[in-house]
């Protein structure tokens, strides 16, 4: 350990020792008493008459609906897993007698599951190991099958790695979208579609015309109007933001630096570029230890350059590392 | 996680030796919470505690283990505080929940000031709730795991298990974590020395 980590250590544990506070040894008794009193109604078994009954009662109607349900259970094969996620989303199969749950990280999504996502919320979907789909707040989708997802409100970022066959159509009221290996997002609005493209190229087909957008460039169509709008878009715009959020895994123990830059471009669109004076060759094979498990990119590469002596700052779409000097951050 | 769901089962299926491990692991480590948040009234802290785990154990076919099981637990604590907090007058006089908004908190904030005698006291307690407030603003799982290792006194092993990491991503994210709470600090103007009786 050097000397700031074990200063942080003496000083942790000099602080947090002051809230190592006990209860009484006569107050936990009565707590116990009391939390045991509770456990026992709770486990106190109902009368005889009223178990028999009920229990005929379930038995009937749990093999009523287990005969109903069967048919929409098998059908719904396994399409994504969710890989990351902040905030609420509800999720809803279309079996009979779906009820709404909320979804957690590491839960698997069913064909033709509805998917709401909730004010300040969003998710990080993996469909397969090419390809990835992250949801914004407030967003209402549902998901059709490995190769369709309904984007009937909201927005959706899409992850296709370039060359993969992991192709995809985002169906919207205002028309569809597909692409060829690509990074791009989808916004769904009121009788209107936005495709913005950060990598590659995305077509939209409405019932009136078909436009590709390219890297870099964004495109909205209108219901109401013949023509869409066109203009041009940076990796680091804005509207790119939310995705940082929701930063897919990457295991940092035993990778390279090189690795890991890679990683952090394709979560940022943001390209890392050494400064003069660093040797990158040597720097790129750097062996990397530790966990960057629950980092944003930003944290995970301070957290990542700091470990190798280096810095980095901003310079427009670029992130500049270079050599970590006293006192810098 | 997974540690959590069992004995959420095992609590359902009446088993009593978890209800004792429960108590046992919950109990002290809920009083902390409270009493941090209470300004160190141990009858009310008390009080807290229990009422969260009686109110536990009947929302128990609830708990999803989205979130740990202390987590949730925190957060039935916090609802139980702020319940405690706006019961009583006498409680409001002297206390400010953490969690407290609007007019329960600006009452509290309101109160006359307290004597020589109770200043000192203030003194510690509201050094104990500043402690308590920067540890639960740290992003993610970083209070929880400080607390472990600091309050609760467990070994890395320990809380690598209880998170669900490798011990060595559980030490990376403890050194991140107490980076993380010395930021705090700093950001509010502080050092660890300013906290210090």
């Amino acid at each position: 350990m050097n000397a700031s980590i074990e200063n942080d250590d003496r000083a942790a544990a000099a602080l947090l020792k002051q809230l190592k506070v006990m209860p009484l040894a006569a107050a936990r008794e009565r707590a116990f008493a009391r939390v045991q009193e509770e456990f026992q109604v709770q486990n106190a078994p109902l009368p005889r008459r009223y178990v028999a009954r009920w229990a005929a009662a379930a038995g009937i109607a749990l093999a009523i609906i287990a005969g109903w349900m069967w048919n929409g259970v098998q059908s719904a094969p396994l399409v994504a897993r969710v890989e990351a996620l902040d905030g609420v989303i509800e999720s809803r199969d279309d079996s009979l007698f779906s009820r709404a749950s909320q979804l957690a990280t590491g839960s698997t999504i069913a064909a033709g599951t509805d998917l709401q996502v909730h004010e300040g919320a969003g998710v990080l979907l993996r469909i397969s190991p090419d390809l990835t789909v992250r949801l914004a707040e407030n967003t209402h989708a549902r998901i059709n099958g490995v190769d369709e997802l309904e984007l009937s409100q909201g927005q959706a970022f899409i992850d296709a790695t370039p060359g993969a066959h992991a192709p995809l159509r985002v169906i919207t009221p205002s028309g569809e979208v597909t692409h060829l290996g690509t990074q791009y997002q989808v916004r769904a609005g009121d009788h209107e579609v936005e495709v913005a493209v950060r990598e590659g190229r995305a077509q939209l087909k409405t019932a009136d015309l078909t436009a590709v957008a390219e890297a870099g460039h964004w495109l909205l169509h209108r219901d109401a109007v013949a023509a869409p709008l066109m203009g041009e878009i940076a990796a680091d715009d804005v509207r790119f933001e939310w995705i940082g959020t929701l930063p897919t895994g990457f295991k940092l123990e035993g990778s390279t630096l090189a690795a890991f830059l890679a990683w952090f471009h394709r979560e940022t669109g943001l390209i890392p570029v050494y400064s003069d004076g660093i040797e990158a060759g040597r720097f790129a094979q750097v062996q990397l230890k530790g966990s960057i498990d629950d980092l944003e990119p930003f944290e995970a590469l301070s957290y990542v350059l700091a470990t190798a002596d280096l810095a980095w700052h901003r310079e427009g779409a670029k992130v500049v590392i270079e050599k970590r000097l006293a006192g810098n951050g | 996680m997974e540690q959590d769901r069992l004995l959420v089962q095992q609590l359902l299926a009446g088993d009593q030796v978890a209800l004792r491990r429960f108590f046992d692991e919950y109990f002290d480590r809920l009083y902390r919470f409270a009493y941090a948040r209470l300004r160190g009234d141990a009858a009310l802290a008390e009080d807290a505690a229990q009422n969260t785990l009686v109110r536990a154990l009947r929302g128990l076919p609830g708990f999803r283990g989205d979130a740990g099981l202390f987590s949730w637990l925190a957060t039935i604590c916090r609802n139980e505080i702020a319940d405690l907090v706006e019961k009583s007058a006498r409680i409001a006089a002297h206390t400010v929940s953490l969690d407290a908004e609007g007019s329960v908190r600006d009452a509290a904030q309101a109160v006359a000031a307290p004597d020589s005698a109770g200043d000192k006291a203030l003194v510690g307690a509201e050094r104990l709730r500043t402690i308590r407030q920067v540890l639960d603003e740290l992003p993610g799982r970083y209070g929880e795991m400080l607390e472990l290792k600091y309050i609760e006194e467990w070994d890395v092993e320990r809380i690598a298990q209880r998170v669900g990491l490798s011990f060595e991503a559980a030490q990376s994210q403890l050194q991140r974590a107490r980076l993380a709470f010395r930021s705090a600090l700093e950001a509010r103007g502080l050092s660890a020395q300013d906290l210090l009786p």
